[in-house]
């Protein structure tokens, strides 16, 4: 992932958590939902925002939570997408 | 001999019948029937055995449910049952404030918490609260406060079985509350008959079967969770839990503990729909979808049943105060569309149940002209906990019945399907005009894409709003076109003069979208 589109994404990221009034920083490895900081409405936005900025299909694969869990999880979903 | 209303005494006879069938599966951890039942009663006996355990006035005791949904939260639910309690659930993501409000309404005798919930247990929750705390988790989180005895629910010592403590039909089974329009939350009291009543009819409705495995997708303090929990100990099957935060693995979680019956609000399956989890026949083992707690929209349905082709879905509709759920309508083909909303009729009332659209005085109106849907029957709630005028203003006695006003705007159509348009506090005057929000919302809909959208009259000034703005749950929307294509489906008077994505959609703790939120978001705004 570009350094520039990562920073996107964490900015994203840092709204949708102080939307959750959750100031705090999160590093690239961490849980955002499963550890319960994210809800599944900032979920579906999310999966939203992938989709127009990566061109990312999730019709493409089963979803499952853990695959945008962190910044990390994001980055191999869209690094394998731009490898094909 | 006297029939024994104890919500617990399905658990129990399984347990016997069909000891080692699952009950309750949550991640790791699950339990049968016969280890459901052994939990309960041990717990019961922690509460029984006390000599402070006596009837208050003839009234059931109350205890306190602290936990989110899981197996600890059954275990609680069911050992407070079992001794013959009220049980109150108390959601744990709400401010300490309102806790100790609502521990101040209930006057409870304990209070038993999952080790979420053992967390939220401070000094000053325990002060005001029972003297009695049974918790599971690390005891070491929780304070010692002077008066009260903690007890540790693995420390618990086995006991010799007993049978759920017996409960008459006007025992109080449950308190679960809802909110107040006043901000002080309402507890609705569900007798034991009513919820026997609920329980035995829907089961038979639905044909649910031991061999079924249910969807839990809702908290304690959402009455949906009655029906998930009891409908399918009732018929002997399995509960598996979905915890909150992997509720978007949904589609994956049914292929793999193969689940046979769904359980959710509309909005789970639309936030689904909206992420592309519901690929063709990617829910194929489901044979019963339960959607119920708001309205069902058709874009919903169609995914739906593409995704679950091997499924009949229902749509019940209910409020609290008639004991989860009164009216049915079965989702086939052609949908049964209310008119020009597209969303789902609510049908017909579930037997024992009766259901009536009234004009203002009470009086019954016209089949295909709107009011206010009543209900009466087997199923409505004692009243409001310690709230005798209101109870008396929302539970009106017509024509020698007790009715109960649900505030839901509705009509009856010629068939005698009812088909609810909306909330009757939603109804807003912009300009003079009698504007339904939900109306506005269903356009809204469809013409932005998005499952979840609110709308709310603003700015507002005595009682009168000037015009509409309109909210969809996205990242981005290009407002200008929305509001184009809405030209050609709403008058002017309806008409949002913004249109504005947010990120995160306000929801209320059942999950649906936060009007008052939503407002205070633009008077913010406005400064």
């Amino acid at each position: 992932m570009e350094a520039n589109a990562k920073q996107d994404l964490r900015n994203f990221l840092k709204k949708a958590l102080e939307n959750h009034r959750d100031h705090q920083e999160f590093a690239d490895d961490e849980s955002l939902f499963v550890s319960g900081r994210l809800d599944s409405f900032s979920m579906m936005t999310l999966v939203m925002y992938l989709e127009e900025a990566f061109g990312l299909d999730f019709s493409d694969f089963e979803f499952d939570v853990n695959l945008v869990d962190s910044v990390n999880a994001i980055e191999v979903l869209v690094d394998a997408k731009q490898a094909v | 001999m006297l029939t024994n209303y104890n919500l617990a005494c399905a658990v129990n006879h399984h347990a016997m019948a069909n000891p080692d069938a699952p009950a309750v599966v949550c991640q790791a951890r699950s339990l049968t029937y016969a280890e459901l039942a052994e939990r309960a009663a041990r717990l019961a006996a922690c509460l029984t055995h006390r000599p402070d355990w006596q009837r208050l006035d003839g009234q059931a005791l109350r205890v306190g449910i602290l936990a989110s949904r899981g197996v600890d939260a059954c275990v609680a639910v069911l050992g407070a049952c079992w001794a013959g309690a009220t049980y109150v659930p108390i959601s744990l993501k709400q401010p300490e404030e309102r806790v100790l409000t609502l521990l101040a309404q209930c006057g409870l005798s304990a209070i038993i918490a999952d080790d979420e919930g053992a967390k939220l247990l401070s000094e000053r929750l325990l002060t005001v609260g029972p003297r009695l705390v049974i918790h599971a988790g690390q005891s070491l989180l929780v304070p010692r406060a002077g008066a009260v005895e903690m007890v540790d629910m693995a420390t618990l010592p086995p006991v010799t079985p007993e049978e759920p403590a017996p409960m008459a039909a006007s025992d109080t089974a449950y308190i679960i509350f809802t909110s107040g329009t006043t901000g002080v939350p309402k507890g609705v009291m569900i007798s034991a008959g009513s919820a026997r009543h609920y329980l035995t009819t829907i089961t038979e409705w639905l044909d649910l079967r031991a061999s079924d495995r249910a969807l839990e997708t809702c908290e304690l303090s959402f009455d949906f969770s009655v029906h998930n929990m009891f409908s399918t100990w009732e018929v002997g099957a399995a509960l598996h839990i979905l915890p909150a935060t992997t509720v978007m693995n949904a589609v994956k979680f049914v292929r793999s503990s193969g689940l046979t019956v769904w359980n959710s609000v509309p909005a789970l399956a639309g936030m689904l729909r909206q992420i592309k989890a519901l690929a063709p026949e990617s829910l194929a083992s489901l044979r019963v979808t339960v959607f119920g707690g708001e309205q069902l929209p058709a874009s919903t349905v169609t995914a739906w049943q593409s995704a679950a082709p091997n499924s009949v879905i229902v749509n019940l509709y209910g409020p609290t105060e008639a004991t989860v759920f009164c009216l049915a309508q079965r989702v086939g083909k052609p949908l049964p569309l209310t008119p020009g909303r597209n969303v789902m009729a609510i049908g017909t009332p579930l037997p024992g149940n009766e259901a009536r659209v009234v004009d203002a005085h009470g009086h019954p109106v016209a089949d295909g002209t709107a009011g206010e849907l009543v209900i009466a029957g087997d199923q409505i709630a004692d009243g409001y906990l310690g709230a005798d005028e209101l109870t008396a203003s929302r539970f009106p006695t017509l024509d020698g019945k007790r009715w109960y006003r649900t505030g839901d705007l509705a009509q009856r159509d010629a068939t005698g399907c009812f088909h609810c348009l909306g909330r009757i506090d939603n109804q807003v005057k912009v300009l003079g005009h009698r504007v339904e929000l939900e109306e506005i919302d269903a356009h809204l809909r469809i013409v932005s894409g998005a499952d979840v959208v609110g709308s709310i009259a603003w700015p507002q000034a005595n009682g009168m709003a000037s015009g509409i703005v309109s909210f969809v749950g996205a990242s981005a929307i290009d407002a200008d076109r929305v509001i184009d294509e809405l030209k050609n489906r709403l008058p002017p008077y309806m008409l949002p003069r913004r249109v504005i994505a947010l990120e995160r959609m306000p929801l209320n703790s059942s999950g649906k979208v936060d009007r008052r939120e939503l407002h205070q978001l633009l008077d913010k705004e406005a400064g």
